[in-house]
C-alpha cells in the first residue's frame, strides 16, 4: 500500500504570515516513482472559478519506493487563510508522487489567529428584503 | 455568512463539487455516443442552451476520446476568441490530435473559417454551441426538471425534500447551472445549512422585473439592444 506523509515540525497547522513552515515529507510505494513534490501553495474554492497559487516547492529526483525530502517554506505576508460568502481560502502542503499521481494534503491556517478569518464576523450590514436595485429597460 | 454558517468550501453547490458531476450518460450511451462520432467524420457539434450541459458532455467526451486532445475554452468575456483558438492550436494539428471547442458560438463566420482550415488534418473535433450548423449535431443537450433533482439528490439529498426544485427549474427558465448556484446562495445564506422555501432569501435576480441590475456582477442581465447586436456580430 503506499504511503504519502507530511511531518510538519511540532505537529503545527496554524502559522502567522511570514513564518517559516518547516519539516519533512515521507513517502513508502509499490512502485518506484520518478520524482517526488511537495509544494505550499493556497486555493479558493466556492462559488465560481477557483484559484490557486503556488508559493514554493521542494523536488526529489528518482525518487524511487521509498525516501524521505526535508523542506523550509518561508510563508508570505498574505494573503490570510479565510471565508467570506463566496469563497474560502485554504493553505495547505501536497506532496505527489509522478508520475503514479499519488498524493496527500494537509490544510494549514496563516493568519493572525487559530482559526480562519470570517469575513463576516468583522461586521456587516444585515441583508435587507429589497436591498437589490431593479431597473427600467427600455429598448432605444 | 454569520457564525456557525457553512463555510463557502463546505457548500454542497461549491464549483467544485458542480464542476464534479458526471454528464448524465451510460456506459452503452457512451459508446453509442463516440461511434456516432467516428460515423461522422470524427466532426460533432454539442448544441445545447446556457446551462444544459454541453461543457460537462465535452469533459465526459474528453476523458473517452483517444489521442491528444487539444481543449480549447471559449466564454463570452473572451476577448479574441478566433486568436485565442489559433494560439491554442500553435502546434502542428494531426490525426492524432482531438480538439474540443467550447464556445465555438463566440467564433464569428470568417473565423470559423479559417479554424476549419487550420483543423482539416485533425483526427477529431467536437465542438459546443447554441446552434446547429458549424459542424453535424452529434448531441442535443436538453434538461429538465428530473434532471435538477438528480444532480441535486447527488450533492445534497437532503435539499430535495425542502426546495421546490420544480419551481426553481423553470424560474431559471432550465439552466442548471443557475440553478445549482442559486441553490448555493440559499445554502449559504441560511446559516444552518438548510435551504429555506423561496421568498425567505431574496432571488439573485427577481422574476418580476424583465431586466434587472446584478449587484455583484454589475451588468444588465436579460434583453438589451447591445446583445441582440452581439449575436449579429458572432452568429
Amino acid at each position: 500500500m503506499n504511503e504519502l506523509r507530511i511531518d510538519v515540525d511540532g505537529d503545527r497547522t496554524w502559522f502567522l504570515p511570514g513564518e517559516t513552515v518547516t519539516g519533512r515529507a515521507v513517502w513508502r510505494l509499490e512502485d518506484d516513482a520518478e520524482s517526488v513534490d511537495l509544494r505550499v501553495f493556497w486555493y479558493t474554492s466556492g462559488k465560481g472559478t477557483e484559484d490557486v497559487a503556488i508559493i514554493d516547492s521542494v523536488h526529489a529526483e528518482a525518487a524511487g519506493t521509498a525516501g524521505e525530502l526535508g523542506f523550509s517554506f518561508p510563508l508570505p505576508n498574505g494573503p490570510y487563510s479565510f471565508s467570506g460568502s463566496l469563497i474560502t481560502l485554504t493553505w495547505a502542503l501536497e506532496i505527489v508522487a509522478l508520475p503514479l499521481g499519488t498524493t496527500q494534503r494537509i490544510d494549514l491556517i496563516v493568519a493572525p489567529t487559530p482559526v480562519e478569518i470570517r469575513l463576516d464576523s468583522l461586521g456587516r450590514p444585515p441583508f435587507e428584503e429589497g436591498a437589490w436595485t431593479t431597473v427600467n429597460f427600455k429598448p432605444e | 455568512m454569520t457564525e456557525g454558517s457553512v463555510r463557502p468550501a463546505d457548500n454542497p453547490f461549491a464549483s467544485r463539487r458542480i464542476d464534479g458531476l458526471d454528464f448524465r450518460l451510460n456506459d452503452r450511451e457512451w459508446k453509442v455516443l463516440i461511434d456516432d462520432l467516428e460515423a461522422r467524420g470524427g466532426r460533432g457539434a454539442v448544441i445545447g442552451t446556457h446551462g444544459s450541459g454541453k461543457t460537462t458532455l465535452l469533459e465526459g467526451l474528453a476523458c473517452r476520446l483517444a489521442g491528444n486532445v487539444v481543449w480549447v475554452r471559449l466564454n463570452a468575456e473572451s476577448d479574441r476568441p478566433a486568436v485565442t483558438v489559433l494560439e491554442a492550436l500553435n502546434n502542428e494539428i494531426g490525426p492524432g490530435h482531438t480538439v474540443l471547442i467550447d464556445g465555438a458560438e463566440q467564433l464569428a463566420p470568417w473565423s470559423w473559417w479559417r479554424i476549419r482550415r487550420r483543423l482539416r488534418a485533425a483526427g477529431t473535433i467536437v465542438i459546443t454551441s447554441h446552434r446547429p450548423g458549424r459542424l453535424p449535431t452529434l448531441y442535443e443537450c436538453a434538461t429538465d426538471p428530473e434532471l435538477l433533482k438528480d444532480l441535486v439528490a447527488e450533492l445534497a439529498p437532503e435539499v430535495v425534500e425542502t426546495v421546490d426544485l420544480e419551481a426553481l427549474f423553470h424560474r431559471q427558465q432550465g439552466n442548471i447551472r443557475s440553478c445549482l448556484r442559486e441553490l448555493y446562495d440559499r445554502y449559504a445564506g441560511t446559516g444552518t445549512g438548510k435551504v429555506p422555501e423561496f421568498g425567505s432569501i431574496p432571488s439573485a435576480c427577481p422574476p418580476t422585473s424583465g431586466s434587472c441590475w446584478h449587484p455583484r456582477r454589475g451588468q444588465y442581465r436579460g434583453p438589451s439592444p447591445r446583445s441582440r447586436s452581439r449575436h449579429r456580430g458572432h452568429p
